[in-house]
C-alpha cells in the first residue's frame, strides 16, 4: 500500500504502579483497512484503546511511553474530545444513546444543525434554534450509507436492540473528519443474523476509505471481517499478519499462548472417584446482568480442584452468584444428592460451604472494618461463634475473635499492622487474603473462589495458590475455582470446565493442549471429558 | 381499550384523584360562582411564574426544584431594596426586578454548584438550602438591617432601629402595580384568548404548507377544530347562561400579567427547541452519555438552575405586587412546596414537566386551596379542618409523588431484569 | 502544615467552626457577667431531653437508610401515648413510664408500617421520609382534633378538640428531672434525667454489638456483602425503622416532661432537623455513626444553643437570634454532610 498510515502505534509502553500491562506494541492501520486486535480479558487491548482516547486514567497513573503517529504527525491526544476532533471514532460494547431522543437527534447529538436567531445572536449560539429537518437529513444519509432503514424520527428506546448498534455507526460515520473507526465488541448483543448484518455494514464503511480497529472475542467474525490480525498477549504483540495468511486455529492457540512447564501442574495425575459426587448442578442457570448462564450441568467429584474459566462476560461467574443466592437462579443443585435451597438466603453457608466473591470491594467485604471483624463475620453469621452471652443482649467476643485472626494472618502472611487495622487500607492482596480467611473459618466442606487473583501482585498471588493447593490437600476441602486466567487454573486444578455463551462447553485436564482450550472458549463445540 | 384506559388512570391518578376533590369541595363550599371564578383567576395569575419556574430543572434531571425559595428571596430583597429608596408604582416593581436578576443569577449559579457536589440528592439539598438561606436571610435582616447596613427608609426599621418591620407593605400605588395597567373582564378575555388560538393554528398550518409545499391536510388539522369548537361552545354558554356570564363579567383579569406569563411560556418552549435546550434534556436523561459527547453536564446543570433562580424571582415579584405586602421573614417559606405540590399535581413528574401540567396544576391546586377550609366549615363547622386538611393534602401529594416515583424505578429495574431472563 | 489541613479535612471545617464558635460563646458568657449556674444547669437539661431523639438515629444509619427524616412519625406516636397518660391522669415518674410503655406498640406498628414504604424506595429514601413526615404531622393535626379525648385541662374549654401547648404541672412536669437530683454549687443535677439518659445510650451501644446490631451494621454498610453473608436485608432495615420510631416515640415523652409542655398540632414538623444535626455534629456521616458520635455530637450542639441564648439577649435584647443560629447551624451541617456524601460512597 503506498498510501499513508493513519495511525502508527510506535513501541507503546505502559506500567500500572510498576506492573508492566503493554510492552512495545507497535503496528500501522492504512484507510479501509479493518485490523483485528484480539487477545484474552485483560491483554492490554482496553488499555491500548484508553492511551488512544486520552483517558484520564493513563495520565493519573503516569502517561506511556512511546509515540502515537496519526496521518503522520506525531500526536498527544490528552482527552476523547481531542481524539475525537483527530477523527477517532468508538462505538462502545454497551450503548451510548439517549433513550428519549429520536434517532437522527442521538446520531447529531452535540453536532446539532442550527439556524441562527436573533436572541441566538445576542445571548449566546446556544440558543439557536435546532433545525430539525437539516439534522433529520443528515441522520438518514448516514443511515443509508450504512444501508439501514431504520426511520431516524423514531425514539431510540422503542427501536430493537439490534438496531441501535447501527445508530451508533452512523453517528460516528456522519462526523465529516472520520478517518479511524474503533469498535469493542461490538457484536456482542447482536444476535447472529443481525451480527452478519453489521458486519457488512463495518465492511462498507471500510470500503469509503476509514480505518477500523476491530475488538472482537468471536473468531469467526474476525476471520471473516478483517484484513489483518493483531494479536496481543500479557501486554506484548504476539503476532500480527495479513488474515488470509493465517487461520482460526492459529489465532485461537497463540491467544492462550504462553508455555506451562508440565511440572508447574501440581494436580494433574490425582485420581478420583468419579461416582462420589459432593455436587450436582443440572440445568442450573443464572441470570446475573452481564455473566448470565443457561443450561449448565456439572458434576463436582469430592475432594478435588474443579476449575471454571471462559471469557469474560459469557457466565462462568455467575455459577457460584446463583449458588449462594446473589442473583436470581433456576434448576437443581444436589449437594450429597441433596437438594439445595439455593434461593434462600444463606442456604449455602449453613450447608457448609463458602464463597470467595470475584467483586472484592463490593461483595467480599466491608472496607471501613478492621481486619478482625471481616474475617469473623461469616463464621459468626452463620454458626454463631465469637459471641458471648450478657443477659438479654449477645456480645460480640474480641478475645476469642483475636485468637482466631491472628493465627489466619500469620498463616496467610497477611501484610498488616494488627488485627485492628481498616481493610480498605491494605493492598489488593491482602484484601484477597482477608477473604479468602473469612470463607475458611467458617469450616467449610466445599469452598468457591472466584478471581482469586484479580488485581493482585505476583508474591502474593504464588502465596494464594499454594494455599488453595494445602488446605485441599490437608482438610480434604473441595475447591471450586472461577478464573479468567487459565494458567492459572491450570497449575492448581484436576479438571477445567470452559463456560461459553452461558453454558460448559467441556472439561478438560489441565495439560491438555492449548488449542483445544481456546476452541471451547471462543464457543467452538468439541473437546472431551 | 381497556388496558390503555387502566394505564391512564393509573398514570394520571394524582390528577384525576384531585379533579374529584375539588369537584366535592366546590360542591361542598356552596359559595356563588362569581366567588371561585374570580378567586381561581387571581390565584392563577398570582401563582403561574412560580411554578413554571420549576420545569426546567426537571428536565435537566434534578428533579423537583425545592431551591427555588432562594428565587423568592432574591426578588424580596430587590423589593426591599426598591422600598428603601421610596419608589413607588410599576418603577418599584422594575427596580425590584433589576436588583433581583443578578442575585438570582448568582444565587442560581451557587446553587447549581451545590447540586452538582450532591447529584442525585438534589432535591434534599434544595430543601434543605431553603431553610439554610431562611436562616441567613433572618440574621440579614432581622439583625444586621440597621446596625450594620445603613437603611434609608427609617418606617422599615423597627423602633429600636435592629431588624425590618413586618410585613412589609407595598404603598397604594405600588400594590397591583403590574395587575392594575390593564385590566379586562374574564369573557372578553376568554374571546380574545380563542381567537388568538385559532389564529396561531392557522398561522402554523399555513406556514406548514408553504414550507412543505402541500395541499392542506383535513384530518391533520384537529387542533384547529378543537379551537374553533371550543369557541362556539364558549359563545353558546356565555348566551344561555345568565350566571356565568355574570361571573364572568365580574372577574377582572390583569392583562400585562397575563402577557408576562405568555412570554414566560414562549420562552420556555422557544429554550426547549434550541441546541441548549437539547442540551438540558440529554444530560437529564443520561448524565454519562451526555458527558462522553462531549455536553458539559455540570455547565448546563447550573444553567438550568440559574434559569429556574431567575423565574422564581420574577415569580415572586408577580406574586407580592398582587398581594400588596408580603410577610417579610416568612414570605417564601412555603413558595417551593406549594408550586411544587401544583406542578405535581398537575400530572408532571420527578422526570417530566411541561407548560399545559403547570397550567393545569395551578388550576387544580388552587381551587382546592380555596374551597377546602370554606367545605370545612360547611361540614364540620370548623374551617380549621380544611385548613389543615390542604396542608395535608399537598405535602402527602409531594409524598406520594415521590414515593411513588421511586417505587416505579424499582419496579422497572425489576421487570427489564425478568424480561431479559425470558429473552 | 500538610498535617495540619489533612487533619482538619478528616474531621470537618464545619465541625471546627462549630467549635469556635462555641468556644466565643463561652468567653462572651463570661464577658456577659451572665450567670454561669444557671446556664450550665439548661445546658444540663437542654443536653439530657434531646439525646434519645438524637439516639434514634442511629439504627437508620446503621441499617443504610439513612437520616432518619421522619422522626415525626415516633414523635406523633410518643404524644398521642401522652395524651393518654394525661387523659387518664397518670403522675409522676410513674406516669411517664406508663406514657412511655403505651407509646412503644403503637410506635412498632407506625414503623413497621412505614418500614413497607421505605423498603420499596430504595436510594430516595431521604426525600420520601421528610415528606412522609410532614404528611403525618398535618393529618395528625386533624387527629388532635377528632380525636376522643375528653379531660377539661387539655382539651379547649371551647370548639373542638386537644389545645396547642399542654402544661404539665398536674402530671409531670420534670419529674425524670427532679429524681434523685441535688445541686452543686449552684448547678442543678438531673440524676433522673442522666439515669435514663444513660441507660438508654448503654442499651442502644449494647446493642451495635450484640448480633443483631452486627448484622445490621452490615446491611447498611455493604448491603451486597450481608446479602453473601445470608442477611436479609430488607428485615435488617424494618427492624432498624421500628427502633427508631420506638425511640422517637420515647424520646419525646423525655422531652416533654424535661420541657415542661407537650406540644401539639405543627411543633413536631421540623424536630427531626436539631436531631440529625446533632449526630452529624458529633462527628457521624449519613453512613456511619455510633453513640460517641450522638453524645459528643448533642453535648455541643445543645449547649451551643443553651448558650447562645442569654447570650444573644445580652448583645441584642429583642428578637430571637438564637432561633437563627439554630436555623444556620443545623441546616447548614446537613448541607455539608449532603455534599461530602458521594465520597463516602463506594
Amino acid at each position: 500500500m503506498a498510501e499513508k498510515a493513519v495511525l502508527h502505534f510506535k513501541n507503546i509502553k505502559k506500567s500500572f504502579s510498576g506492573n508492566l500491562v503493554l510492552d512495545g506494541v507497535d503496528f500501522d492501520i492504512y484507510p479501509g483497512q479493518v485490523v483485528a486486535l484480539a487477545g484474552e480479558n485483560g491483554a492490554g487491548k482496553s488499555t491500548l484503546m484508553n492511551i488512544l482516547f486520552g483517558m484520564s486514567v493513563i495520565q493519573e497513573t503516569g502517561g506511556y511511553e512511546g509515540e502515537i503517529e496519526f496521518e503522520g504527525q506525531t500526536v498527544k491526544i490528552s482527552s476523547p474530545q481531542e481524539a475525537m476532533e483527530l477523527g477517532i471514532g468508538m462505538v462502545h460494547q454497551e450503548f451510548m444513546l439517549i433513550p428519549g431522543f429520536t434517532v437522527a437527534r442521538n446520531i447529531k447529538l452535540n453536532r446539532e444543525n442550527v439556524t441562527p436567531t436573533m436572541i441566538g445572536k445576542f445571548v449566546g449560539r446556544s440558543l439557536d434554534l435546532l433545525d430539525t429537518r437539516q439534522i433529520v437529513e443528515d441522520a438518514s444519509e448516514a443511515l443509508e450509507r450504512l444501508g439501514m432503514e431504520i426511520n431516524p424520527e423514531e425514539i431510540v428506546e422503542k427501536l430493537p436492540v439490534g438496531h441501535m448498534q447501527f445508530v451508533e455507526i452512523a453517528r460516528e460515520i456522519d462526523k465529516s473528519n472520520l478517518k479511524l473507526l474503533v469498535l469493542d465488541e461490538p457484536t456482542a448483543v447482536l444476535t447472529e443474523s443481525e451480527a452478519d448484518r453489521f458486519l457488512e455494514c463495518i465492511r462498507q464503511v471500510a470500503d469509503e476509505g476509514i480505518a477500523v480497529i476491530f475488538i472482537s472475542h468471536r473468531l469467526d467474525e474476525t476471520m471473516k471481517l478483517a484484513d489483518k490480525v493483531i494479536i496481543l498477549r500479557d501486554g506484548q504483540m504476539v503476532f500480527e499478519a495479513k488474515t488470509k495468511d493465517t487461520s482460526k486455529n492459529q489465532i485461537a492457540e497463540l491467544m492462550v499462548g504462553r508455555k506451562i512447564e508440565a511440572d508447574s501442574m501440581v494436580n494433574v495425575n490425582r485420581q478420583f472417584d468419579d461416582q462420589d459426587i459432593i455436587l450436582d448442578l443440572q440445568h442450573f442457570s443464572v441470570n446475573m446482568p452481564g455473566e448470565k448462564c443457561r443450561d449448565i450441568s456439572l458434576k463436582v467429584r469430592r475432594g478435588e480442584i474443579l476449575g471454571i474459566g471462559g471469557l469474560a462476560g459469557h457466565g462462568k461467574t455467575s455459577i457460584s452468584n446463583g449458588i449462594f443466592g446473589m442473583y436470581p437462579a433456576r434448576g437443581t443443585v444436589l449437594l450429597d444428592g441433596q437438594a439445595l435451597h439455593y434461593e434462600k438466603n444463606g442456604e449455602a453457608l449453613k450447608h457448609a460451604m463458602a464463597f470467595v466473591s470475584e467483586d472484592r470491594k463490593g461483595v467480599g467485604l466491608l472496607l471501613d472494618e478492621p481486619i478482625s471483624l471481616n474475617m469473623v463475620y461469616t463464621d459468626m453469621r452463620t454458626h454463631g461463634s465469637y459471641l458471648k452471652k450478657r443477659g438479654f443482649f449477645t456480645q460480640f467476643d474480641e478475645k476469642a475473635a483475636e485468637k482466631s485472626v491472628n493465627d489466619m494472618i500469620k498463616e496467610l502472611d497477611i501484610r498488616c499492622t494488627s488485627g485492628k487495622q481498616l481493610v480498605g487500607r491494605l493492598s489488593g492482596g491482602n484484601q484477597q487474603k482477608v477473604c479468602v480467611a473469612r470463607a475458611l473459618l467458617t469450616n467449610p466442606k466445599i469452598l468457591f473462589v472466584s478471581e482469586p487473583t484479580r488485581g493482585i501482585d505476583i508474591g502474593a498471588k504464588q502465596i494464594l495458590l499454594n494455599y488453595l493447593v494445602k488446605i485441599n490437600k490437608e482438610l480434604g476441602i473441595t475447591i471450586i475455582m472461577t478464573s479468567s486466567e487459565l494458567n492459572e487454573l491450570r497449575t492448581i486444578c484436576d479438571r477445567i470446565a470452559i463456560v461459553s455463551s452461558g453454558t460448559v462447553q467441556g472439561i478438560l485436564k489441565p495439560d491438555a493442549p492449548n488449542i483445544e482450550f481456546a476452541l471451547l472458549m471462543s464457543g467452538e463445540k468439541g473437546g472431551r471429558e | 381499550m381497556g388496558r390503555q384506559m387502566k394505564k391512564f388512570l393509573i398514570n394520571n391518578a394524582v390528577t384525576i384523584l384531585f379533579v374529584i376533590i375539588c369537584i366535592i369541595g366546590i360542591i361542598l363550599a356552596n359559595q356563588p360562582l362569581s366567588y371561585i371564578l374570580g378567586e381561581i383567576s387571581s390565584r392563577l395569575f398570582r401563582n403561574l411564574t412560580l411554578i413554571l419556574a420549576l420545569i426546567i430543572p426537571v428536565w435537566a434531571g434534578m428533579g423537583m426544584n425545592f431551591s427555588i425559595v432562594v428565587g423568592a428571596m432574591a426578588a424580596e430583597i430587590g423589593i426591599i431594596a426598591a422600598t428603601n429608596f421610596s419608589i413607588s408604582g410599576v418603577a418599584c416593581m422594575a427596580v425590584a426586578f433589576l436588583v433581583s436578576i443578578p442575585l438570582s443569577l448568582v444565587f442560581g449559579n451557587l446553587t447549581g454548584r451545590l447540586f452538582n457536589k450532591t447529584r442525585g440528592q438534589e432535591m434534599i439539598t434544595g430543601m434543605i438550602l431553603g431553610f439554610f438561606a431562611k436562616g441567613i436571610y433572618d440574621l440579614v435582616f432581622m439583625f444586621l438591617c440597621g446596625p450594620v447596613i445603613p437603611i434609608k427608609n427609617k418606617a422599615m426599621l423597627l423602633t429600636n432601629g435592629i431588624g425590618l418591620i413586618t410585613p412589609i407593605d407595598l404603598n397604594q400605588e405600588t400594590k397591583k402595580a403590574i395587575n392594575n395597567i390593564w385590566k379586562v373582564t374574564l369573557d372578553k378575555a376568554l374571546y380574545f384568548l380563542f381567537f388568538v388560538l385559532i389564529a396561531v393554528q392557522i398561522v402554523l398550518i399555513v406556514r406548514k404548507m408553504v414550507k412543505n409545499q402541500e395541499k392542506f391536510q383535513w384530518k391533520k388539522a384537529y387542533k384547529l377544530y378543537a379551537s374553533i369548537a371550543g369557541l362556539i361552545v364558549y359563545a353558546v354558554i356565555c348566551h344561555t347562561s345568565e350566571t356565568v356570564l355574570f361571573a364572568l363579567r365580574f372577574t377582572d383579569v390583569p392583562v400585562v400579567t397575563g402577557i408576562i406569563i405568555a412570554i414566560v411560556c414562549v420562552l420556555i418552549t422557544y429554550l426547549s427547541r434550541t441546541k441548549l435546550g437539547s442540551d438540558i434534556n440529554a444530560v437529564g436523561q443520561n448524565r454519562a452519555i451526555a458527558i462522553s459527547m462531549g455536553i458539559p453536564a455540570d455547565k448546563v446543570r447550573i444553567i438550568a438552575v440559574m434559569m429556574s433562580t431567575l423565574l422564581a424571582a420574577l415569580g415572586q415579584l408577580i406574586f407580592i405586587q398582587d398581594i400588596g405586602n408580603f410577610a417579610t421573614y416568612t414570605a417564601h417559606e412555603n413558595v417551593g412546596t406549594f408550586s411544587i405540590a401544583a406542578l405535581l399535581v398537575g400530572g408532571a413528574s420527578i422526570k417530566k414537566a411541561n407548560i399545559g401540567q403547570a397550567i393545569l396544576g395551578a388550576l387544580l391546586f388552587h381551587t382546592m386551596f380555596i374551597v377546602a377550609p370554606l367545605a370545612g366549615k360547611n361540614l364540620f363547622d370548623n374551617a380549621q379542618y380544611g385548613e389543615y386538611f390542604r396542608v395535608f393534602v399537598c405535602y402527602a401529594v409531594i409524598a406520594i409523588s415521590l414515593a411513588l416515583h421511586a417505587w416505579k424505578q424499582v419496579m422497572a429495574k425489576r421487570v427489564a431484569e425478568e424480561a431479559e431472563e425470558e429473552a | 502544615m500538610e498535617k495540619v489541613r489533612e487533619r482538619v479535612q478528616s474531621f470537618g471545617f464545619p465541625r471546627l467552626l462549630i467549635m469556635a464558635f462555641l468556644c466565643l460563646l463561652i468567653i462572651m458568657m463570661f464577658l456577659l457577667k451572665i450567670p454561669v449556674p444557671l446556664t450550665l444547669s439548661q445546658c444540663i437539661v437542654r443536653i439530657g431531653i434531646n439525646m434519645v431523639l438524637s439516639l434514634a438515629m442511629v439504627p437508620g444509619i446503621m441499617a443504610g437508610t439513612g437520616m432518619n427524616f421522619a422522626l415525626p412519625l415516633g414523635i406523633e406516636c410518643g404524644l398521642i401515648a401522652g395524651m393518654i397518660s394525661l387523659e387518664t391522669n397518670m403522675t409522676g415518674v410513674p406516669g411517664i413510664l406508663a406514657a412511655m410503655m403505651i407509646s412503644v406498640p403503637m410506635s412498632i406498628v407506625v414503623g413497621w408500617v412505614y418500614s413497607l414504604l421505605i423498603n420499596r424506595v430504595k436510594g430516595s429514601e431521604m426525600m420520601v421520609s421528610t415528606y412522609t413526615g410532614f404528611s403525618v404531622v398535618a393529618i395528625m393535626c386533624i387527629g388532635w382534633l377528632v380525636l376522643p379525648f375528653h379531660n377539661e385541662s387539655i382539651v379547649w374549654p371551647i370548639g373542638d378538640g386537644l389545645r396547642t401547648t399542654i402544661t404539665l404541672e398536674k402530671w409531670y412536669d420534670r419529674a425524670l428531672n427532679r429524681l434523685f437530683a441535688f445541686e452543686i454549687v449552684g448547678v442543678e443535677i438531673p440524676v433522673g434525667l442522666i439515669l435514663a439518659v444513660v441507660i438508654f445510650c448503654v442499651l442502644m451501644w449494647l446493642f451495635m454489638r450484640s448480633k443483631t446490631g452486627m448484622m445490621m451494621k452490615a446491611a447498611g454498610a455493604n448491603p451486597e456483602f450481608a446479602r453473601a453473608n445470608g442477611i436479609r436485608v430488607d428485615s435488617m432495615r424494618t427492624l432498624a425503622t421500628i427502633l427508631s420510631t420506638v425511640l422517637g416515640g420515647i424520646g419525646i415523652i423525655i422531652y416533654a416532661q424535661g420541657f415542661g409542655f407537650y406540644q401539639l398540632y405543627n411543633a413536631p414538623l421540623m424536630m427531626a432537623f436539631p436531631a440529625i444535626a446533632a449526630c452529624l455534629i458529633g462527628g457521624a456521616t449519613p453512613r456511619r455513626i455510633s453513640v460517641f458520635n450522638v453524645v459528643i455530637g448533642t453535648v455541643m450542639f445543645q449547649s451551643l444553643l443553651a448558650i447562645a441564648t442569654p447570650v444573644a439577649n445580652g448583645l441584642i435584647p429583642e428578637g430571637n437570634l438564637s432561633e437563627v443560629v439554630r436555623t444556620i447551624v443545623s441546616n447548614g451541617i446537613i448541607l455539608y454532610a449532603l455534599s461530602h456524601m458521594q465520597g463516602g460512597k463506594r
